[in-house]
Order: structure tokens, then sequence, then C-alpha cells
């Protein structure tokens, strides 16, 4: 043997055993890699790729599956390098269980392999040869199959590697499951602490809709005792009448993929019903449903009581505004009919009375005195108590405006004067220098104002009324406060308790004796409080009373649009009066004027009053007549009534205001619809309700402006 | 898995049979799931391989004739050039398979069939086997290697040898379960639970005689360099068949360790060689080998000794060994083929190469059988057929 001989064996020998380690090492170095990923990563998906990033190394795989499934003979495509794959079905057979068994399998022609002669596979896969690497076999079988388009490219080299990454794999995958076995242990004992600790009624089905687990507030619930309602069927405990919709509950949980919610009742092993509603949702991988339900019996009880007790009140309620409207109606009813013939009582009586006075002749005199009187007392009810209803329906509203209280006070003293020389008092009025400007209803005001100095006058006699008005700070904001002290018959402790209450007058006898509807108290308490403000009364008996108002300084109400408009129309209709030249009578003026209203009495008595005034008259006794009218005679004024046939008062108001020829001519609305703030809005100069005050007519008409470029004449009662 | 050898000398081919198999299988308390029997050409081979499939209950059986003698863990089994040894194999984990054909007009197509006979026996169609362990007539191996190539490709490795009788004279015999052939190709499948190594080796030296063949027709070498092969052999080594190119007659004694190699490849610039033993002279001044050759190819003429043609079985046995423990594995078994012309030129030194060879093995059980012709996988994964050669596959769990 020479020595050169030995060197090169020897070096053979040495690089062989020197590339089989290398070999190895490269071998090892992978697989260890590769149990890594199989080990850590929990995304499926991204565990796969990173293997065949490894595998494809070492073995020089060109495509490689990974099939898994609960049967050997039917496995899916789980993972595969192979793009655009997706639906794959190994059918495992000779070659897959051997491989499964540890035993790696090189194939050096699948054609000869009974999986391949199956398997369904894409011509675009070139699959001549292939490696089949068993992953685990159980629980569920796992197969890995890498392919060549080269015939017997895999070698028992290969073979040999994929003989030690399965069993790592293997291994890796068991751990891997204990992992998540720990996992779930814990996740379970989590779960079944909270399952125990639930006051809900809680369960685990599985597919078969059987109960796997309830927990005890379930079982107690039900009636059944710990572990008793295992094994048993969920629609089971269903009552009959109820078990198909939740059947068809379950049955939409299981195919469809979002929790279903219902409610169904139940049957307690005692026999009685109980309602549970009911939340599941279906944990596909895991194949079971997760149940809570909820005891909503007496809920449900109660939400049916309440049900039956809302009915009622909504049927009372709905009779109450029947009620109520009825009232309302009947309440206008009264009015019209009441004031239609009292429009011909009071104003015939005063022209009778103001004729045979004119006459000289006094004989009935006080008796047509007492019958205007009675009258006008009868007006004021019926006003007092259609206002009053309106107040209790609320659906008066306050229109908040700024206006200067002093000549506001002293138009309501110049109006109350009379009253008091009735009675022969005496009167004296505190304003405060500095009173200014109060933003609240006016109309409102004035008639706090004036039924309290009214009141005061009524029941005083030969006294003394005194009224304060003062600026005061309340509650952290302004205050106007309203004193009015008399000195008349004041009130005992009892009757002072009900002395804001609707006809409750102090002393019935005054009813006899003194003028008052035993309203107006009652409606200045409302209009107060509407104001957001008080009043309140101090008295004694022969000795006097005492009424505070207090009333903010501005008052807080939110207007709507249409109060909004309607204060614009007032102020503007305000400062038109202000510079309104007088005239100092009706006599001069100049046309008629157009009266429109359907009642012929009225038409009478209006033209004895205008006749008589020296005013001409036209009538018209419906709405269209009124406008041709109108059109033909260009009347220096017309009053308006509102309830007419063919078109009511204020479609013709509205078209009279829209003419150019009509828009200068003032408008006077005389009806039985109280509703002035209306009339203004439509275009009204003035308001006046039926029975009119045949003086206040006079007035407005004196007042009115009779030339053409006259402006709105306009007054306020 | 377990090996076990058995070897007999009996000159009763039943008896011997009957030995060998029952020492075979107390050895390995089980019953083989293959067996390796080679027997010299002395024997009624039809009887042996009769009585051992009988015994063995239609195990398969893989294995031809030796020339003078076998081999195994126990030194070489020859009286007189008569002898008869086996190998089984129990590996209840892993498939074997014995496959045969008659090799007829087409070797390739032969090989083809013998190996998916293997493959069906063992119950693996289609199945890459771990390796292919053969057994044929010479003549035709490096037609039988790619017909198995052509149907696994190139990546199993295939090793075996060549069956050869005692002098020569074409006696040669190859067995395939209880059947016996004389012209035919024999395939074992190995699908074992153990890993393989394996080595072919030539144990020669390249020297710097080189010249390329000019003319060739499948293994007659009819010129080198367009010389008569014979001539410019005798002129590269130095006359040493001056008497036969005179006379004429067989060289393959004066050839053996003056071999003619062809390089396969290298390894980091070392190159290693398939070797064609020389062994007779052609009319027209051509050289006989035992394996082919094309024209084209460059032919290095090799040289060895004696000693290295002993040391040589130890050194690959040892490469085998080392390679186990580098993977903390442990030798289970080898199969040996080991050149009957090397096995002739060392002659009684023989007994040194068994012993070696087991000693290198850590007295596992191995048989070696002495061959015309020897096939291996070189280190590169070429699957050649060559002469001289060492072959030797080791199991190792």
């Amino acid at each position: 043997m020479t020595e050169s001989e030995t060197l090169r064996e020897t070096l053979l020998d040495l690089e062989r055993a020197r590339r089989k380690e290398r070999e190895l090492r490269l071998e090892t170095e992978g697989l260890l890699r590769g149990l890594e990923i199989l080990g850590s990563i929990t995304d499926t998906e991204a565990m796969f790729a990173g293997l065949f990033e490894i595998l494809q190394e070492l073995l020089g795989f060109e495509q490689a599956f990974v099939f898994t499934g609960t049967r050997v003979e039917a496995m899916h495509l789980v993972a595969t390098t192979c793009s655009g794959q997706k639906a794959l079905l190994w059918r495992g057979q000779e070659v897959t269980r051997q491989a499964l068994g540890g035993e790696p399998v090189a194939v050096f022609n699948t054609a000869m392999i009974a999986e391949w002669r199956d398997l369904q596979a894409p011509r675009s896969l070139s699959a001549t040869s292939a490696l089949h690497i068993g992953l685990r076999r159980e629980p569920e079988p796992s197969l890995m199959v890498c392919t060549h388009s080269e015939p017997g490219f895999f070698s028992a080299k290969h073979v040999q590697l994929a003989r030690r990454f399965s069993m790592l794999a293997t291994q890796a995958l068991l751990n891997r499951d204990l992992r998540e076995l720990k996992l779930q242990a814990f996740e379970r004992s989590t779960r079944d602490q909270f399952f125990n600790a639930s006051d809900d009624a809680m369960c685990i089905l599985d597919a078969q809709r059987r109960l796997v687990q309830t927990n005890p507030s379930m079982d107690v619930g039900l009636g059944y005792e710990a572990g008793e309602l295992a094994g048993r069927s969920f629609e089971s405990l269903v009552v009959e009448e109820d078990r198909a919709w939740v059947r068809a509950q379950v049955s939409e949980l299981l195919s469809g993929h979002a929790p279903v919610g219902f409610d169904a009742r139940f049957t307690t092993e005692r026999g009685d019903e109980r309602r549970l509603q009911w939340k599941m949702s279906f944990d596909r991988e895991a194949r079971i449903i997760y149940g809570s339900g909820r005891d909503i019996t007496e809920q449900r009880e109660a939400e049916d009581a309440l049900r039956v007790l809302n009915e009622e009140l909504r049927t009372t309620r709905d009779e109450a505004l029947q009620a109520s409207k009825a009232k309302s109606t009947f309440l206008a009813t009264m009015s019209h009919e009441l004031r239609t013939p009292l429009n011909a009582i009071m104003g015939y009586s005063e022209i009778v009375l103001e004729e045979m006075v004119a006459e000289g002749d006094t004989t009935y005199a006080d008796d047509l005195g007492r019958i205007i009187s009675a009258g006008k007392h009868l007006v004021s009810i019926i006003s007092n108590v259609l206002e009053l209803s309106k107040i209790e329906a609320e659906r008066m509203q306050v229109h908040p405006e700024p206006f200067e209280l002093g000549p506001l006070v002293e138009e309501v003293v110049a109006s109350v004067g009379p009253l008091f020389k009735k009675n022969d008092n005496r009167f004296e009025l505190r304003l405060a220098q500095d009173i200014g400007e109060l933003v609240s209803d006016a109309a409102k005001v004035r008639q706090i104002l004036y039924n309290l100095l009214s009141n005061a006058a009524r029941f005083t006699r030969r006294g003394q009324v005194t009224l304060r008005v003062d600026r005061a700070v309340e509650a952290g904001s302004e205050q106007i406060i309203v004193c009015v002290q008399d000195t008349g018959v004041g009130m005992t402790p009892e009757q002072l308790e009900g002395v804001f209450e609707a006809f409750s007058q102090a002393d019935s006898s005054w009813t006899r004796t003194v003028d008052g509807t035993g309203l107006g108290l009652a409606i200045t308490r409302h209009l107060c409080e509407m104001l957001g403000g008080e009043i309140e009364v101090a008295s004694e008996s022969e000795v006097g009373s005492t009424f505070r108002v207090r009333l903010p300084r501005e008052v807080n109400v939110v207007a709507s649009a249409e109060d909004f408009e309607q204060a614009l129309v007032r102020s503007a209709s305000a400062r038109k009066m202000s510079v309104a030249p007088e005239r100092e009578d009706v006599e001069g003026a100049q046309g008629c004027v157009l009266v429109i209203d359907d009642d012929p009495d009225l038409h009478a008595l209006m033209r004895r009053t205008l006749e008589t005034a020296g005013v001409a008259m036209e009538s018209a006794y419906n709405g269209a007549e009124g406008l041709h009218l109108a059109h033909k005679l260009a009347p220096r004024a017309i009053v308006l009534d509102v309830s007419m046939p063919v078109i009511d008062g204020w479609d013709v108001l509205r078209l009279l205001r829209s003419y150019e020829e009509f828009r200068e001519i003032p408008v006077l609305v005389v009806t039985m619809v109280d509703n002035r703030q209306k009339a203004l809005a439509l275009g009204a100069d003035d308001f006046l309700l039926k029975p009119f005050d045949r003086k206040a007519l006079l007035e407005w008409l004196r007042r009115a402006p009779q030339d053409d470029a006259g402006g709105v004449a306009s007054s306020s009662r | 898995m377990k090996f076990a050898s058995a070897r007999s000398v009996a000159r009763d081919p039943k008896v011997a049979a009957h030995e060998g198999y029952q020492v075979l299988a107390q050895r390995l308390g089980a019953a083989p799931d293959i067996i390796f029997v080679y027997t010299t050409e002395t024997y009624d081979t039809a009887a042996v391989n009769g009585r051992l499939a009988e015994l063995a209950g239609g195990v398969p059986i893989h294995g031809g004739t030796s020339c003078q003698g076998v081999m195994t863990d126990e030194g070489v089994a020859s009286d007189q050039g008569h002898g008869l040894a086996m190998m089984g194999i129990a590996d209840a984990e892993g498939a074997y398979g014995v496959g045969v054909s008659e090799i007829g007009e087409s070797p390739r197509e032969a090989a083809r069939r013998a190996v998916q006979g293997a493959l069906s026996q063992a119950g693996r169609p289609g199945q890459v086997p771990q390796m292919l362990w053969l057994m044929a007539a010479p003549g035709c191996e490096e037609e039988l290697i790619a017909g198995i190539q052509e149907l696994l490709g190139s990546k199993v490795p295939i090793l075996g040898g060549s069956s050869a009788d005692n002098t020569v004279a074409g006696q040669w015999k190859q067995f395939a379960n209880e059947e016996v052939f004389e012209n035919a190709v024999v395939v074992a499948a190995i699908f074992s639970s153990a890993d393989v190594d394996y080595s072919f080796h030539s144990g020669y030296e390249p020297t710097a005689k080189r010249g390329r063949v000019t003319r060739a027709e499948g293994r007659v070498l009819y010129a080198i360099d367009g010389q008569p092969a014979a001539q410019v052999y005798n002129a590269w080594t130095g006359g040493a068949i001056d008497e036969e190119l005179e006379q004429g007659g067989n060289i393959l004694g004066k050839t053996t360790l003056f071999p003619l190699g062809r390089e396969v490849g290298t390894i980091e610039g070392t190159p290693y060689f398939q070797l064609s033993h020389p062994d007779g002279l052609s009319p027209q001044g051509g050289l006989t080998l035992f394996s082919t050759v094309e024209e084209g190819e460059e032919l290095v003429l090799m040289t060895g000794t004696v000693d290295s043609l002993i040391s040589r079985a130890g050194r690959v046995g040892q490469a085998v060994r080392d390679i186990a423990a580098s993977e903390d594995k442990e030798i289970v078994g080898s199969l040996v083929i080991y050149c009957a012309g090397c096995m002739l030129t060392v002659q009684e030194r023989i007994d040194e190469v068994a012993r070696e060879m087991g000693e290198v093995l850590g007295g596992k059980p191995y048989i070696g059988a002495f061959t015309f012709g020897e096939q291996g996988c070189f280190i590169g994964g070429e699957n050649r057929h060559g002469n001289l050669m060492i072959s030797v596959v080791t199991f190792l769990s």
C-alpha cells in the first residue's frame, strides 16, 4: 500500500464523513427551526407557511400540501404552496396509513399509488414523484405531501430526513396540543366559575341540541338536581306550544354564523311554567352551543300588568280628552249662543236708553240700566269662564315683548278709575321712578292689574285703595312687585283658603251685592304663574286685604316662530298707534263703513249705532259679498265677523291684506271667536269681542285714518 | 431489527441449507423477513434454495453463487472451494421483497421487471426503496443499472455483485426465492426500519498512465489513443502481459493489481474511480474486460497492492463505523461484496480481510460474497458497475 493511496482514500472517507456531518447539521438546524414554528406559531396558515419554507430548503420539493380530517379516507386540504389550490380531497389509503404510522413514503411514480389515482388534482399540478410525511395520527390525521415533477426525485435520504421530521413534528404537535389542552382546561375552569356564579341559567349543548352541561341556576330554576339535565334534549324542556319556535331558532344558529336571541316558556320539574329569555352562540370548531337564559317570568308579568294599566290609562285619557273637547265645544257653543242674544239685548237696551234719555224720558232708565249691567255681568262671566277654560287646557300662550311698565299701569288705572268713583273710594298710585321696561306678556300683566284693582274697588266702599309698583331682587334676579292694598271688607282665614279657587268669592252674599264672576282671582293666579311669578294675599276681615304679586322682570319663555311673528305685529301696531293722527269725531269722516257679518241682528244694531254717530254703513252678509263691496265701495273701514258661510272672516282678512287696493283699509274684527292674536297676526287693526262695546267701536272709528294715505289705525281695549 | 448470519460447509445442499437456517433462526430469535444466501457453484443450488424456501416458508430469498467461498462475521467459509453463508434480517417494521427477471434480449427491461417484482413482494409498489441489492449474471450490469434508473430515478442506491463461479467457467447462478437462474437479474428492495450507509471503494491508486478509448465495443477495448489496447496496456504496466501477448491466455491474475480506471467524479479535487478488470486478450489486440467501456472515455492505469486489497475492507468498515458513531448509531449488520479477482489475488490472506471486516463492524453479523463484478454507489451518488471493487452496505440503528 502506497502512502498516496492511503492519503487519497482517507481524504475521500473524511470528505464523505464531513458531507454526512454537514448534511446532518443542516437537516438538524432546519428541523429545529421547523419545530420551533410548529410549537410557537398559533396561526395555522402562518405555521404551515413557515414550515413549507424550511422544508423546501431541505427537501427541494416543488409543491407541498397539508391534508387533515377526521378520517383518513377523507382528508381536506388545509395548507399548500400551490397558489389558487383551495379544495382537494385526499382519500387516504395504504400509503397514507404508512406515513401516518411514522414511516414517510417516497413514491417514484404517483400513477402507481391509489391515493394519487383518486385525487382530483388539477392538470397544472405536475406531481410525478411525491413524499408523504405523517404529521400526526391523532386526534385528527394530518399528512404533508411534497411533490416534484421529476420521476424518482425523492430518495431514501429524503425519507430519512422526513422520518426525523415526522417524529419531531408529532411530538411538537403533541406538545402544542397539551398546551392548548391546558389552556382550554384553564378557560374551562374559568368558564365554570362564571358558570356556577351566574344568576342566569347557563348551559352547553352539543350539535344535536342535547344538554352537555348546565349551571346551578338552570338546575334550580327548573327544579332539577345538579347534573340531572345532562343528556336531555334542550327542546324537551320547552312547553309544547313554543317548541317549534325554539327549534327554528336553534336551527338558524347552527346553520348561520350570528348568535340568536329568543324567549320561550319552559316547564319545570314541578310542572309550572317559567319564561326564559335566551341568547345562544355556536362554537363552530368545537361544535357546541353556549346558551345563557334569563328568567323573565316576573318581569313579563309586570310588563303585562303595566300594559293593561297603560291601556286603561290610555282609555281614561282618551275619555278625558273627549270630555275636555266636549267641554270646549260646549263652552264655545254656549259662548256663541249666549253672546248672540246678549249682543242684541245689550245693544238695543243701550240704544233705547240713549234715545229715551235724549227725549227726556227717564221712566225706564233705571230698568234699562239694570238690563245693561246684568248683560255686562253675564258677558264678563262668559269671558272669564272661557279664559279660565283656556288656561286650564294650557292653550293660552305667553307672548313676551318688551314694554314700558309705567304707561301700562297708568292706562289700567285710568280704566278702573270709574269703579273707584262708583264706590266712593280714594285711590293712590305709588309707582317707582325707575320702574323701566318689562319683558313679559303685556296683555296678561294688564289683566292682572285690572283684576286686582277692580276687585279692590268693588270690595271697598268709601275706603282707600293703594297700588304700589316696585323693583326688587329676589332669588338672584330682578323682579317687579305689585301690591294692591285696600281697606275693604277683608276676609276671614277660612275665606282666605279658597280665595284663588274659581267661583269662590269670599262671601257668597257679596255676589248679590257686588259685581264679579268669582273667577277673577283664579284667573289672576294662573296668569301670574304663567308669567313665572306668584300671587299671595294677606287679609283681615273688616280691615282690608293686600294682594302681593311678584313678576320676573324678564319672563323666561321660549317663543315659537309664530309667537315671534305675532309679537312683531303687535309691536308694529303699537308703534303705529302712537303716531296715528287722532280725529276729533267721526261725523266728519269720509266714506262708509262696510260691515261684513252673517247676523242680520248685528247689522241692525251696527246700523243704529253707526248712523246715530253719523257714519254711513253698508252691509255684506258673507265673505264673498264683503270682498265684492269692498272693491266696489272702497270703504273707509271694515267691520268683519269671523264665523260666516262661504268664506269665513279669516280668509276675508287674508285676502284683504293680500290685495294692494284693500291693504290700507282699516279692519276691525268683531266676533265671538276669542282669538285676538290671530286677528292681529292676519292684519286686523283691532279686535272686539261680541257683544261688542259700542263706545269702543265708535272710538276705534274715530281713531282710524280716513284718508287714502293714512296709516292703519289701531287701539287696544 | 435484528441481523444474524450463518454458514455451512456441509456437502449435502439440503443439510447445508438446514444447518444454516437453523442457526439463523436461532440467532434471530424470530422468523426472518428476508434471507440473503450465497453459495459456491459446487452446491446443487436448486436443492439449497428449495430447502431454504421450504424452511423459511415464503420469506423472500436473494442470492447467488460466489467464487470459491463466502465469508461472514465468523470468517471465510470455504472448504476446498465449497461453502454456503446466509444472512437473515428480522425487521417487523421494515419491508423487503425480491424480484427476478431473466435478462434476455433487454437487460433494461429485465431490470425494471425485477424491481417491480421486488417492490410488489415488499408490498410497496410505486414506493422508493431505501436501496436495491443486486445479484445478476455477469455481462450487462451497466444496462441493468440504467434500466433500474429509468424506473426509479438516479437517487436510489444500487449495490450488489455479479454472480461468480470458481473458475470463470460460466457456472454462476442467481437465486430468487425458491428459484435458481443462470442469466437473470435478482433485485432485493429494501425498506428497513434502520438507516443504511454504503460505500463503494476500489483500494487502487491512479498512475500517470492515461489514454483515451478510441475503439471499444461492449466489454472489448480495442484501442487506446489509436493504438491496440493490449499493447498500450502492456506498455503502461511495464510488460505485465508480455507472455500472453505472445502466447495468448487468461490475464486475469496478472492484471488484478493494474486495473484500468475511469474517473467518475471528484471530491474536493480528489478523484474517485470506477475500475475495469482486463481478463483476456481479443484477437485484434484488444482487451476483454469485466465491464463496459465507451469510446471517448479516458482510461487511467490504476495500481494496487495485495496489502491494500486486504486492508481496504477494514478501512471501508471503519469509515462506516465512524459515521455511525457520529450519528450516535450502532451498526447492526452488513452486506459485503468483495471482488473475486481481489480475493484470488490475496489468496490465503482473505481470512485477514474477513477478520478485519468483522473487527471494524464490531462483531456484528455480515455476509460477504466474492463476485465477478461489483455494483455500488459512489460518494457523489453515482450508481456504477465496476471491477475489483468492494461494496458494503451497513445497517445502522
